[in-house]
C-alpha cells in the first residue's frame, strides 16, 4: 500500500542555518506515527516543511501528489491540519471565530455547525467560553482550542506539534485518548511530535527519532521502548 | 518591629532600589539570628518537656511574628520575601483566583501546580502588576505591590518568563537579553550591558546563539533565552512559567540542574509553574496547588503528591499507579 504521506530526503534551512539534512519518512493511511527528538533536532521544521510554512528541497508526497511548496492554504485544503507549537491561534478573535477559521480551511462554510458539537463533546468548557477572546485563555485552554480548531476542519492527516505542552497530566492522557479514538473510529491519520515519549509511544504504532536534522532511529514503538538510547534520553528508565 | 529587619540581600550597586524600601540596611542572616537569640534565648529557651508552656509563650509572643527553631529556640519570624494575602481576581464571570494566599521565604524554590485554567499564570500577572487584584494584598519585601506601577516591578527585583514565549522577533538573541538589563540597570551602560548579557548567555550555554534571530530557534532554546532575559534584570525573585516546554526527558534533567544552580549560585528565590511533574517535584522546596482559583493543598513535594485531593483534581490516578 502506498503511504498517505512520504518525505524523501527533505532539507530545510533558516537563513544560513540548515535545520533538516535530508529527512525521509512515511506515514501510512490510518496510522499514528510519533516523531521524537531532542530540542533542535528538526521535528518542528519537519512539520513546517509539510505544511508549507518553511521552504524545503526534496520531495513531500501526499496522497500520491507532490504537495504545493510554500502554500500553506493549499496544503490545508488538501486535508492536512497542522497544530503548531505555540498554537497559532488568532489571539484577537473569539473562541468561536477561531473554530470558524478551522472549518473554513476546507472551504465549506456549513461545516462548523455540523462539526462543533463533536469538539464540544470532547471539550465542554469550549462551548461555555465560545465568546472569550482566544488570547486571554490560559495556556492549556489555548492548546485544547488549537486541537479543536484543527478537528472541525475534518483533516485526513493531523500533524500535532507537542500537544502535551502546557497541559495538565490528566488532560495529556485525555488528548491522546481522543486522538486514538478518532484514529480508530474515523481513520484519522496522525503524525505527532512529542516530548512526552511515554504517552506518544503508547498511542503510536511506529516512531522516528530525529538527531541533528536526520532520522537516526526508526521502528515499532515497542522496539523503541527497548532501545537503550531512547530509554535514557526520552523515557527516563 | 521584626518586619523591619527582614531586608533581603541585594546585588551591590542598586542603591536606588534600596531607597525605595523602608529600611535600607542589608539583611545579614547571622546577625539576624544573633540578634534574635540575644533577645529571646533567656526568655524562651525551653526544655523539650515544656512544650505546652512554650506554646503558650508563643501565643503571647504572637505566632505571626515568631517561630520556633529546630533546637527549640524562638526567634522572630523571618519576613517572607513574597507574601500573597487573600488575593481574588475575576474576569467577568470567571473567578480566576479566589482568596489565595501564598508566602515564599528568601532562597526558596516554590512550585505552583494545578489544572489548566486554575489561575497560575493569573497569579504571575498579579505579582508583575499586569493585572490588579480585585481584593487582597501582595507584599514583596514588605512593600505593597498593588500600589506599585507595573514599570517599577523589574527595578524592585522581580523578573519573569512567559508561558507563550514573548521575544522581539526583529532583534537578535543578545539584544533581547539586553532588553532585560535595560529594565533594571540605571544608568544603563551599553558596553557593560552587552558584556553582562553575553556572560549570562554563556552561563546558560546559549553563547553561540547571541547573534541569531529568535525565528527558527527551537522552542526549548527560546524558553531559555527568555530565562536569560529575566536574569539580565538581576532579579531577587524569579517567576518561571513552564520552563520545560520543548525539552526531552534528559534535557529536563539538565534544566533542573540549571534551576538549582540559580538558587545556589545567584541566591534567587524562584516561583515555578510547570506541568512537568518530575521537574516540579525534584527542585521545589514547597509546592502549592490551585484548582478553579482556590488553593487546595500546600506542602513538601512528597506530601502534595500523596494528597488525594491533588490526585483527584490534577495528577490523576495513572501517575500514582506509575509511582
Ligand atoms: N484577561 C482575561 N480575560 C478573561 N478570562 C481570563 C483572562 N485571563 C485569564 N482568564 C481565565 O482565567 C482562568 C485562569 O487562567 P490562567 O491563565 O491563570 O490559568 P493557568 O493556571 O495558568 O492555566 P494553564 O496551566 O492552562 O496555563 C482561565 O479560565 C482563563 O480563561
Ligand atoms: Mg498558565
Amino acid at each position: 500500500m502506498s503511504p498517505l504521506l512520504e518525505l524523501r530526503r527533505v532539507e530545510a534551512r533558516y537563513g544560513p542555518i540548515k535545520a533538516l539534512h535530508g529527512v525521509s519518512l512515511t506515514v501510512a493511511d490510518g496510522e499514528i506515527v510519533a516523531l521524537l527528538g531532542a530540542n533542535g533536532a528538526g521535528k518542528t521544521t519537519t512539520l513546517r516543511a509539510v505544511s508549507g510554512t518553511v521552504r524545503h528541497t526534496g520531495e513531500i508526497v501526499f496522497e500520491g501528489k507532490q504537495i504545493a511548496r510554500g502554500k500553506p492554504d493549499a496544503v490545508a485544503r488538501a486535508g492536512i491540519a497542522h497544530v503548531p507549537e505555540g498554537r497559532g491561534l488568532f489571539t484577537q478573535l473569539s473562541v468561536w471565530e477561531n473554530l470558524r477559521m478551522g472549518a473554513y480551511v476546507r472551504g465549506e462554510r456549513r461545516t462548523l455547525r455540523a462539526e462543533a458539537p463533536r469538539v464540544f463533546k470532547y471539550f465542554p468548557w469550549l462551548e461555555r467560553r465560545r465568546d472569550q477572546q482566544a488570547g486571554t485563555l490560559s495556556g492549556g485552554e489555548q492548546q485544547m482550542l488549537a486541537l479543536a480548531r484543527a478537528l472541525v476542519g475534518r483533516p485526513r492527516l493531523l500533524m500535532l506539534d507537542e500537544p502535551s505542552l502546557g497541559l495538565a497530566p490528566t488532560v495529556v492522557q485525555e488528548i491522546f485518548r481522543i486522538v486514538k479514538e478518532l484514529n480508530a473510529d474515523d481513520g484519522l491519520t496522525v503524525l505527532v511530535v512529542e516530548q512526552n515519549a511515554n504517552v506518544a509511544l503508547d498511542a503510536a504504532a511506529r516512531a522516528y527519532v530525529l538527531e541533528v536534522g536526520q532520522v537516526a532511529i526508526e521502528g515499532q514503538s515497542a522496539e523503541l521502548r527497548r532501545h537503550e538510547g531512547v530509554r535514557k534520553s526520552y523515557l527516563g528508565y | 518591629m521584626a518586619q523591619q529587619h527582614g531586608q533581603t540581600m541585594r546585588p551591590a550597586g542598586l542603591d536606588d532600589v534600596q531607597i525605595a524600601v523602608a529600611n535600607p540596611a542589608r539583611f545579614d542572616a547571622d546577625e539576624h539570628l544573633a540578634f534574635a537569640r540575644s533577645v529571646d534565648l533567656d526568655l524562651f529557651e525551653a526544655e523539650a518537656s515544656d512544650l505546652a508552656q512554650d506554646d503558650a509563650a508563643i501565643q503571647d509572643w504572637s505566632p505571626s511574628k515568631c517561630i520556633r527553631t529546630a533546637d527549640g529556640h524562638i526567634i522572630p519570624r523571618p519576613m517572607a520575601l513574597l507574601a500573597i494575602e487573600d488575593v481574588t481576581r475575576r474576569f467577568g464571570g470567571i473567578v480566576a483566583l479566589a482568596d489565595v494566599s501564598l508566602a515564599m521565604e528568601q532562597g526558596q524554590i516554590v512550585g505552583l501546580i494545578g489544572p489548566n485554567g486554575a489561575g497560575k499564570t493569573t497569579l504571575f500577572n498579579l505579582v508583575t502588576r499586569l493585572y490588579r487584584p480585585n481584593d487582597g494584598r501582595i507584599l514583596f519585601d514588605g512593600k505593597d505591590l498593588t500600589r506599585t506601577p507595573a514599570h517599577r516591578i523589574a527595578r524592585l527585583g522581580i523578573a519573569r518568563t512567559f508561558q507563550n514565549v514573548v521575544l522581539f522577533q526583529h532583534m537578535t538573541v543578545l539584544e533581547n537579553v539586553l532588553v532585560g538589563a535595560h529594565a533594571r540597570l540605571r544608568p544603563f551602560s551599553e558596553r557593560r550591558g552587552r558584556k553582562q548579557a553575553q556572560y549570562i548567555l554563556d552561563y546558560l550555554e546559549l553563547g553561540e546563539f547571541g547573534r541569531r534571530l529568535p525565528g527558527g530557534l527551537p522552542f526549548g532554546t527560546l524558553k531559555r533565552v527568555e530565562l536569560a532575559r529575566a536574569l539580565a534584570a538581576k532579579p531577587t525573585l524569579l517567576l518561571l512559567d513552564e520552563p520545560a516546554g520543548g525539552l526531552n526527558h534528559e534535557e529536563v534533567g539538565d534544566l533542573a540542574e540549571v534551576i538549582r544552580g540559580l538558587q545556589h549560585d545567584l541566591d534567587l528565590t524562584i516561583l515555578l509553574v510547570e506541568h512537568h511533574m518530575n521537574l516540579v517535584m525534584s527542585v521545589s522546596d514547597r509546592v502549592h496547588v490551585l484548582n478553579f482559583g482556590r488553593k487546595i493543598a500546600e506542602g513538601t513535594p512528597g506530601e502534595v503528591q500523596a494528597d488525594p485531593a491533588v490526585i483527584e483534581a490534577y495528577l490523576g490516578a495513572e501517575r500514582v499507579a506509575a509511582a
